[in-house]
C-alpha cells in the first residue's frame, strides 16, 4: 500500500514539472526577443535623431546663406542705386549749376563705400570676390570722374561739359552696370541652386522627422508590450511558484502521513512479532509438554487433538513469519549491489538441503549464471521460495526435478527455475503473485500463500520483474529478471 | 563450569514463557538453579542486592526479554553494561522480536547474544542445551571479584 502510494506520488510528480517547463518554455525565449526588439528599435531611433539633428543644422546653415545671398543681392542693387544717384547729382549740377542738385551727388558719395564694405564683408564666392575686385576701381574710376567734372563746373560749364562729352562717364557707367550685371545674375544662381539646396534638406529632413516619429512610436509599442509581458511573466512565475509550493506542501504532508502510517505499521508489525507470537508458544510448548509428558496415559483420540494442536500452531507460527517477512521486505530499505547469482543459489540450495534430500529432489544448475544488481538477502529470500515452490508442488509420489538456468535480454538477466510439478492453470497466473491467495487445499500442499507475494514484492524493490510459464500437469517454468551488473562487478 | 556465578537470572514477563523455559531447563538436565524476575524492576533489584551482599555472587549469565511491562529490556540491558562490575556478566537477549531495529540496538548496548524463542518445545530444549553448552561451558567468563 505504502509503495504503491509512494509510487503514484512519485509517477505524478514528473507529469507536473513537465507542464511546467512547458509553460515557461515560450515565456523565457519571449523576454529575450522583447528586450532585442526593444533595442534594435531604440538604436533606431537614437540613430534618426542624430541625422535628423544634423540634417536640421545644415539646413539651418543654408537657410542662412540663403539670406545672405538675398541681402548681397539687396546690397549689390543698393550699391548701384547710389552710384547712378551720385550721377545723377553730377548731371543736375553741370545742367544747372545751382549747388543744391549736389545733395544727391553727395550724399551717394559718402554711403558708396560704405556699401561697398557692407558687399565686401558679406559676400565668401571668390568668383563673385573677384568681381567685386573688379567693380572697385570701376568705382573709384566713376567717383573720381564725377569729382573732376562737378570741379570743373565750378569754373565753367563748357568745360565740364566738354569732359563729359568724352563719354569717358558713360563708357566708366556702362561697365559698372556690366560688372554689376554679372555680379547679380551670378549671386541670383548661387541662390537658387542654394534654395534648391535647402528645399532638398528640408525635405529629407521632413521625412527623416517622420520616420523617427514613427520609430519612436515603435519603441513605445514595442517597450509597452514588453513591459505588460514582463509583467505577465513575473505574474505567471508568480502563480507558478505558488503552485510550486503548494505542491511541496503537499509532498511534505503526504510523506508526513506516508511516515505516520510506516510507523504505525512498524508499530503493528512489532506487536504481531511479540503479542501474537507469545500466546502461540504457549500454546505450542503447553500441547509439546502434553504429548511429551502424558502422551502414553492419553486415550488415541487425546493424542491425535495435541498433534491437531501443534500442528495448528506450526502453521499459524509460518503465518506469522511469513507475514512479517512480507511486511519487512515492504518496508525495509532495499539497496541493490553487483550479487553474482551463483552464490545466492548455492547459499540458499545448502539451506534448503534438509528438504531436499527429504523428497528425493534433483537439483541441476546451469552455470553460470551471471552478475546482477540486487540485495543479496531478499535475492535469497527470493530463491528460497522459489525453490522451496518447486520441491512442494509435484504430484504425490513423484520425485521434484529442478532446473535452475540463467539467460541473458539486453540490460537484464532472466533466471529460470523450472520444475516437473503439478503446473498452474494459466488462469491462475497473475493470482499466484498476490498475498494469501492459494490453489490447493491446506491439507494437500501446506503453506501460508505468501511465498510467491514475497517473490514478486522482492523483485519490485529491487527494480526487477518475475512472472511464470506454465501449464496445468506440466510443470512451471518461473522466472525472475534482474538488471546486468557485470560491469559493475569488474571495476 | 567457570567461576563466574551459581544462578542463572530469566527475566521474562510471560508466565507460559517462564513455565516452558524451566521445563525445558529440567528436560535438559541443567542443575544451575533459575532465578526467575517478572519485570526490569525485579531484576535491577535483584541484580543490586546480589551486587550489594558479598556473600552472594553475581548470576552466571542473563536471559533477558525485550518487552517487558515498566522498565523494558533495552533499558535494564543499558543499566547492566553501565554497572562498574555487572557489565561482564554475559546477557542473552532472548525475545520474539525478529526486528532488525531490536537487534542493532540490543547489540550497541552491548547485548552478548540475542535468540529468537523458538515456538517448538524441541527447538526451545535444543537452545537451552546450547545455552548451557556454550554460554556455561565452554564460555570463559570474567572474575566476579
Amino acid at each position: 500500500m505504502i509503495l504503491s502510494g509512494n509510487s503514484h506520488a512519485a509517477r505524478s510528480l514528473p507529469g507536473d514539472r513537465d507542464q511546467g517547463t512547458h509553460s515557461r518554455e515560450p515565456s523565457r525565449r519571449g523576454p529575450a526577443l522583447g528586450t532585442v526588439a526593444f533595442l534594435v528599435a531604440a538604436l533606431l531611433l537614437l540613430t534618426s535623431a542624430v541625422s535628423l539633428n544634423l540634417f536640421l543644422g545644415r539646413v539651418t546653415e543654408n537657410r542662412a546663406f540663403v539670406l545672405r545671398t538675398s541681402s548681397i543681392l539687396r546690397n549689390m542693387a543698393e550699391l548701384n542705386v547710389v552710384v547712378r544717384a551720385a550721377e545723377t547729382g553730377q548731371r543736375g549740377f553741370i545742367l544747372t549749376g545751382e549747388r543744391r542738385y549736389l545733395a544727391p551727388y553727395e550724399t551717394a558719395i559718402q554711403r558708396v563705400w560704405a556699401e561697398f564694405r557692407d558687399l565686401e564683408s558679406a559676400v565668401r564666392d571668390p568668383a563673385q570676390i573677384d568681381r567685386l575686385h573688379r567693380l572697385r576701381p570701376l568705382i573709384a574710376d566713376k567717383l573720381a570722374e564725377l569729382a573732376h567734372t562737378v570741379a570743373l563746373r565750378d569754373e565753367s560749364f563748357e568745360a565740364a561739359l566738354a569732359v563729359v562729352r568724352t563719354d569717358v562717364g558713360q563708357k566708366l557707367m556702362e561697365d559698372i552696370q556690366a560688372v554689376v550685371d554679372d555680379f547679380e545674375q551670378a549671386e541670383q544662381e548661387i541662390m537658387v541652386s542654394r534654395s534648391q539646396l535647402l528645399e532638398d534638406q528640408a525635405q529629407w529632413a521632413t521625412r527623416i522627422s517622420v520616420l523617427t516619429a514613427m520609430l519612436a512610436l515603435a519603441v513605445i509599442v514595442v517597450g509597452v508590450l514588453w513591459l505588460a509581458r514582463q509583467r505577465a511573466n513575473a505574474r505567471v512565475l508568480a502563480t507558478e511558484r505558488g503552485f510550486r509550493q503548494d505542491l511541496e506542501r503537499q509532498v511534505e504532508s503526504r510523506t508526513e502521513q506516508l511516515t505516520q502510517v510506516n510507523r504505525e505499521l512498524d508499530a503493528f508489525a512489532y506487536t504481531i512479532s511479540h503479542d501474537l507470537r507469545a500466546p502461540l508458544r504457549a500454546m505450542h510448548g503447553y500441547a509439546d509438554a502434553l504429548a511429551e509428558d502424558y502422551g502414553p496415559t492419553l486415550p488415541e483420540e487425546g493424542q491425535r487433538f495435541t498433534h491437531r494442536i501443534m500442528a495448528a500452531a506450526d502453521r499459524m507460527e509460518a503465518l506469522i513469519q511469513d507475514i512479517l517477512t512480507y511486511s519487512r521486505m515492504t518496508r525495509e530499505e532495499v539497496r541493490v549491489r553487483p550479487v553474482t547469482l551463483d552464490e545466492s543459489v548455492d547459499q540458499v540450495l545448502a539451506h534448503a538441503r534438509p528438504r531436499i534430500e527429504e523428497t528425493g529432489a534433483v537439483i541441476e544448475v546451469g552455470r553460470p549464471l551471471g552478475i546482477v544488481s540486487a540485495h543479496p538477502a531478499a535475492l535469497e529470500l527470493v530463491l528460497d521460495n522459489l525453490i522451496a515452490n518447486a520441491v512442494k508442488f509435484v504430484a504425490p509420489g513423484k520425485a521434484p526435478h529442478i532446473r535452475v538456468r540463467s539467460e541473458s535480454q539486453g540490460d537484464w538477466v532472466r533466471l529460470w527455475v523450472e520444475d516437473n510439478g503439478i503446473g498452474i492453470d494459466p488462469s491462475h497466473r497473475e493470482r499466484i503473485f498476490q498475498p494469501f491467495q492459494r490453489l490447493h487445499g491446506i491439507e494437500t500442499y501446506p503453506g501460508t500463500g505468501i511465498g510467491l507475494a514475497i517473490v514478486r514484492r522482492g523483485l519490485e524493490r529491487m527494480g526487477g520483474r518475475c512472472g511464470v510459464d506454465a501449464e496445468a500437469g506440466r510443470g512451471s517454468r518461473f522466472w525472475i529478471e534482474l538488471r546486468r551488473a557485470d560491469g559493475e562487478m569488474a571495476q | 563450569m567457570t567461576d563466574g556465578g551459581s544462578t542463572i537470572l530469566v527475566v521474562e514477563d510471560n508466565p507460559d514463557d517462564r513455565d516452558l523455559l524451566a521445563r525445558a531447563f529440567r528436560k535438559a538436565g541443567i542443575a544451575m538453579p533459575l532465578r526467575f524476575a517478572v519485570d526490569g524492576e525485579e531484576a535491577v533489584a535483584y541484580l543490586e542486592g546480589a551486587h550489594g551482599e558479598a556473600l552472594v555472587s553475581s548470576p552466571a549469565v542473563i536471559l533477558l526479554d525485550l518487552k517487558l511491562p515498566g522498565r523494558s529490556g533495552f533499558e535494564v540491558l543499558a543499566w547492566i553494561k553501565g554497572h562498574p562490575v555487572l557489565r561482564r556478566v554475559p546477557v542473552i537477549i532472548l525475545t520474539s522480536s525478529r526486528e532488525n531495529v531490536d537487534l542493532r540496538r540490543a547489540y550497541d548496548l552491548g547485548a552478548n547474544s540475542y535468540l529468537v524463542k523458538p515456538a517448538r518445545s524441541d527447538d526451545l530444549l535444543r537452545m537451552v542445551e546450547q545455552i548451557h553448552a556454550y554460554w556455561l561451558g565452554i564460555n570463559q567468563a570474567a572474575g566476579m571479584s
